[in-house]
This record gives C-alpha cells, structure tokens and sequence, in this order.
C-alpha cells in the first residue's frame, strides 16, 4: 500500500493524502469523538445468513435506524443519543439478539422478532420515550425493557 | 588480459552497428529534429544497443514517430504548439521514454514492451491526449497534465506496474487499465468535473484516488483476490464507486468537506472490507457485501463494512448476504 500521493501545482498547491494516516483518522473518530452533534441521519441495514453482526451509534437529533436480520445466531445493537431518534429491528431465524439503548428525550424504539431462542432488550434513559416489542414463536427468553424516566414513557410486550 | 580487449573491441564494434542502424527520414531524422513553424514531420527508427533519439517541434501540425528496437535506447519528444502528434514506440530491456507536450490538441501514444520501461509524458494547455501501452515488468508510467479537457489513457499488463497520473484543471479525464499482479496505480486530480477511473484485475493490485474540490467522480473496478482501492475526495458534490469482485478486498472511502457526497461500495466475494468516512451534510453511503453461493468458508462471507459519518442529513445503507457479516455504522 503506496503511503502518499501528492499533487503539486505551478501555484504551490499541495495536497498530500497520507492513507495511512487517513486511516487511523477513522479509527480514532470513533473514540476520541467529542464534537458537535447535529442529527437528521439515517441508518439502513439488511443482513441474511448466519452469525452476522450490525452496530449501530448515532448522536444528535431526528436520527433513525433500521436494521432487518434473517438467518440464525444473529446479534444487532443500535444505540442513540440525542433527542427524537427512532430505531426499529426486525429479526426472523433462531437464537437471535437484539439490543436498543437509548438516551434523551422522545425517543422510540421497537423489537420485533419471529422464531426461537429470541433476546431483546431496550434501555431508555431520558423522557417521554417509547418502548416497543413482539415476539412470534417458541422459546422467548424474558424480554428486559429498562426506562429511566424523568417523563411518561410508554411500554408495550406482545408475545405469541 | 587478451580476453579482455576482445570484449572491448567487440562492444566497440556493437555500439558502431547500433550507431549505423538508425534511420532518419523527412525532417531531422536521426538524433535530433529541427525547429519548424509548421506542418513538419519526423520518423526515427533505430535497432541495437545503447541508441537514443530526440526531437523538438515548434508550431502547429508537427508529428512525430519513433520506434526503438533493441536495449537501454531513450527517447525524448518535446513539441510546443497545437496540433501536434508524437508516436514512440520501444520493444525491449531499459527503454525509457520521455514526451513534453505545450500547448493544445496535442496527442501522445507510447507504446512499451519489455522490462523495466519508463514513461512519462507531460501536457501543458488544453484538450491534450496522452495514451500509454506497457507490457512487460517493472514498467512505470508517469503522466501529468495541467490546463483543461485533457485525457489521459493509460493500459499496463504484466506484474509490478505502476502508473502515476497527475491533473490539474478542470474537466479532465483519467483512465487506467492494468491487468496482472502487483499493480499500482495513483490519480491525483485537482478543479472540478474531473473524472477517474481504474480497471484492475489479477490480485494484490492497489488503487489510489485523490480528488479535491468539487464535482469530481471516482470510479473503480477489481476484480481478483486481495486488491486494494483508496479513494480521497475532499470538497463537495463528489462521487466515488467502487465495485470489487473476487476475496480478500479492501475498498476505502474518505469523503470530507462541505458535504453532497455520495459513495457506493459493492463487493462480491467474501472477506472483503469496506471503509467509508464522510463529514459534512446530506452525503449517502451505499455498502453492498455477499458472497455467491458455496463461496468461503463454510459458506460464510465474513465481509465487513464500517462507516463513520459526521455532520447532519446523512444516510447510510449497508446490505449483507451471506453469513458472518459484520455492518458498523457511526452517525455524529
């Protein structure tokens, strides 16, 4: 892997892409992170098969997610910080796990899974916040919904 | 001691024939060309050891044509004025090439095969052409271009090539096949509605991109095992795709600046990589990741795709097929 291009100009532009530098720079984006959060984003996974992983992390406001898995020994966490984000997972297999954490204020989250051996767990910290999940099919380990809440919040399980 | 000056004499007398077998023909033929207003031509052809040839062109409608037989010959063609062609051609070890080009409506096509050739050609001015042909090892290619609407078309089969292509202006257009082993290939372009595009195919094969400022596109293609593809675009309104077939494969995007970007990975193999970082507003991110049925291990992908975006209004998109996937996805 070549380390640098430059580019060089009569009138003394430089530009020099270090790609290696480039790349710690997203490493390091990712713990070192403290800037502004805006919001207004976007999130859309699908995965089929077995033993995939989505993880998901968004800041700000107005953000959404939305992560599909099909397949078995699948495993999606989505976690939100800010004000008003939505996530939603849908998952369909066996031995499946899904994970929302979420904190600020009014934000929703839903769970729905189809097939055995499912785990879902949604923590809110925050205010009016929604919390959502449905289970279809055999063997629903107890799901955990976790509100830490400064205003209404609203819960709902279905399991069939 | 006598066998010694026997070699001497016989790479004298080599170096003699080498010296006579050139061929001049029309204008300056031979070692060097004149100078002339206009509608000039030159031809050189030379066979043997250790030849070299050069000719310079002033004016407009020049053309030139140099072919090199034989090994460590060099070549060098300036011309500066419009319209003018340059045509060399080297087979063999240790040729070099060298063409310079002012001016607008010039072309360039260097042709090498052998090993260890170099070229480089650089235009100055507009709607200049530059084509480069190697086959063989251990060639390099250097080609740079300032001014506007200038093309650059640069094709390298064999192992460990490597071409550089440098634009600065506006509406210039870079394309670079290389098929083989080993191969590297850097455009850097600077302006805007720039495009670059790289075709790769073999393995271990490694492209750069690097674009700044704005409405530049990015396009590249691999296909074989453990390729590599960077693309930098710093501005707005940049585009950059990347298609990587095969396994093993690594495709990087970084998109940085006012925002409008957008970026499409898709990689058909199993244990590909895909990195994209994008900063500022409204970009999109697409990431497509599966592997053919009874691909891999197990029949497992194991792809992964990361994507870091920072500012506001963006959206990503990853879709994975197959199994063992991991999506990863950070939104600031």
């Amino acid at each position: 892997m070549k380390s640098s291009v430059i580019i060089g100009a009569a009138a003394g532009l430089f530009i020099t892409t270090s790609v290696q530098a480039r790349d710690l720079a997203i490493g390091s984006e990712l713990d070192s992170y403290s800037g502004v959060s805006r919001g207004d984003q976007a999130v859309t996974i699908e995965q089929s098969g077995v033993g995939n992983r989505a993880d998901t992390r968004q800041y700000g406001s107005g953000n959404g997610v939305a992560i599909g898995q099909s397949g078995r020994a699948n495993h999606a966490v989505a976690m939100q910080a800010g004000s008003a984000n939505e996530a939603s997972i849908l998952q369909s297999g066996g031995y499946l796990s899904a994970e929302i954490n979420q904190q600020g204020v009014g934000h929703s989250a839903d769970i729905a899974q189809s097939g055995y051996h499912k785990q879902a767990t949604i923590n809110q910290q925050g205010a009016y916040g929604n919390a959502e999940i449905v289970q279809l099919g055999r063997s629903s380990t107890p799901v955990s919904i976790t509100q830490y809440a400064r205003g209404r919040m609203s819960v709902q399980v279905v399991q069939h | 001691m006598k066998l010694q000056l026997s070699v001497l004499v016989a790479a004298i007398a080599l170096s003699t024939s080498a010296m006579a077998s050139e061929e001049g023909s029309h204008h300056g033929g031979g070692h060097h060309g004149g100078f002339h207003n206009g509608n000039n031509s030159s031809e050189i052809n030379q066979t043997g050891y250790g030849n070299s040839a050069e000719t310079n062109q002033i004016g407009y409608s020049n053309a030139t044509t140099q072919l090199q037989t034989g090994w460590g010959n060099d070549s060098s063609v300036m011309q500066r004025g419009w319209d003018n062609s340059a045509d060399v051609t080297q087979n063999g070890w240790g040729n070099r090439s060298s063409v310079y080009q002012q001016g607008y409506s010039n072309s360039t096509d260097v042709s090498q095969s052998g090993m260890h050739n170099k070229s480089s050609v650089t235009q100055n001015g507009r709607d200049n052409y530059a084509a480069v042909s190697q086959n063989g090892m251990g060639n390099r290619s250097d080609v740079s271009q300032e001014g506007r609407d200038n093309v650059a078309d640069v094709t390298q089969n064999g192992t460990h090539n490597d071409s550089v292509v440098t634009q600065n202006g506006r509406d210039h257009y870079a394309r670079v096949k290389q098929n083989g082993m080993g191969h590297a290939s850097d455009i850097a372009q600077s302006g805007k509605d720039n495009v670059a595009r790289v075709d790769q195919s073999g393995s271990l094969n490694d492209s750069v991109i690097v674009q700044k400022d704005e409405s530049n596109y990015a396009k590249v293609t691999q296909s074989g095992t453990k390729q590599f593809s960077d693309i930098y675009q710093s501005g707005k309104d940049q585009v950059a795709i990347t298609t990587q077939s095969g396994y093993g494969n690594d495709a990087k995007v970084v998109q940085e600046g006012i925002g409008d970007n957008y970026s499409s990975i898709g990689q058909t193999g199993y244990n590909d990589l895909a990195d994209v970082y994008q900063g500022g507003y409204d970009n999109v991110s697409s990431v497509s990741q599966g592997a053919a049925a009874g691909m891999g291990m197990m029949n497992l992908s194991r792809n992964t795709a990361t994507i870091v975006q920072q500012g506001y209004g963006n959206y990503s998109s990853v879709t994975q097929m197959g199994g063992g996937n991991a999506a990863n996805v950070y939104q600031y």
